[in-house]
């Protein structure tokens, strides 16, 4: 898969810092990054702004990630983006419930760049 | 294995794994019945149970996380990004325990980890599970508080 355009949601500032350089040690590093600290901003952003994949947490005030998957493929514009989990809290049933929503993968965090070079090359 | 051995297992493990892989920082288990710290930082347990996890650290041991994880000097950064900083390292470790513990299969959730701003409210810290660690030299703990059942783990 090649991207130009991620987009990171995350409402911790160092959570967006350490996903973005962990894509940038794993070869990452001309991929224009764009920030979001919620679903919210996200989906705000991803109305006026072009992203070739979507790298969210799940846990944020707002709107979490969940949410943000699920209002993300309602939208016949917006819905086909690529999206990434990245999470510290997670189990079997919500994993499954994120692949049936067509989340592509998902990285439980501490992230690093050996996870996001799995990912990435699969 | 005990409910405590099983705690004690999974608090280690736990915390050695995200202190090396966020903060690049060795840790190992340790004896120190007390430790100095500086500001308090908790995160609560909402399920499957209900507990709270309580981060002790003194300054030192800050800085260090701090700096190895932002690459920039304690004193360039703001309070808002410190405090951000140790939260995020909080919150992984909380997620990272609680999948230890109770294995992948069971869900589990946690609070949004906050900074404790006057300790004469928390609770008496001597009811906790106590874990200490070394981080290259420097000490800190983490107090863990489990009910199971109407009774403190």
């Amino acid at each position: 898969m090649e991207f130009s355009r991620i987009l990171i949601v995350d409402d911790s500032a160092t959570s967006r810092m350490i996903i973005k350089r962990c894509f940038q040690i794993a070869g990452y590093g001309d991929i224009q990054y764009l920030e979001a600290e919620d679903g919210l901003a996200a989906l705000s952003l991803l109305q006026k702004e072009r992203v070739d994949l979507v790298v969210s947490d799940i846990k944020m005030p707002k709107m979490d990630g969940t949410t943000l998957v699920r209002k993300l493929r309602l939208n016949k514009e917006i819905g086909t983006i690529p999206v990434v989990i990245i999470s510290s809290v997670g189990n079997e049933a919500l994993e499954e419930q994120l692949r049936e929503s067509s989340v592509i993968a998902i990285i439980k965090k501490p992230v690093s760049p050996a996870k996001i070079l799995s990912f990435m090359e699969e | 294995m005990s409910i405590e051995e099983k705690l004690k297992q999974s608090m280690d493990e736990a915390v050695m794994q995200t202190f090396a892989e966020m903060a690049f920082v060795d840790v190992l288990p340790a004896d120190i019945p007390k430790i100095d710290h500086s500001q308090i930082m908790i995160i609560e347990i909402t399920r499957p149970q209900r507990g709270v996890m309580y981060l002790l650290m003194p300054r030192e041991c800050k800085q260090c996380v701090v700096e190895n994880i932002h690459g920039d000097s304690w004193e360039s950064l703001s309070v808002d990004q410190i405090d951000d900083c140790l939260l995020e390292l909080l919150n992984v470790l909380g997620g990272n325990f609680l999948s230890r513990y109770y294995g992948e299969a069971v869900s589990y959730s946690v609070s949004f980890p906050q900074v404790v701003f006057d300790e004469s409210e928390l609770p008496d810290l001597e009811s906790f599970s106590y874990y200490s660690y070394d981080a290259e030299g420097i000490p800190f703990a983490v107090a863990l508080k489990m009910e199971t059942q109407g009774d403190s783990v």
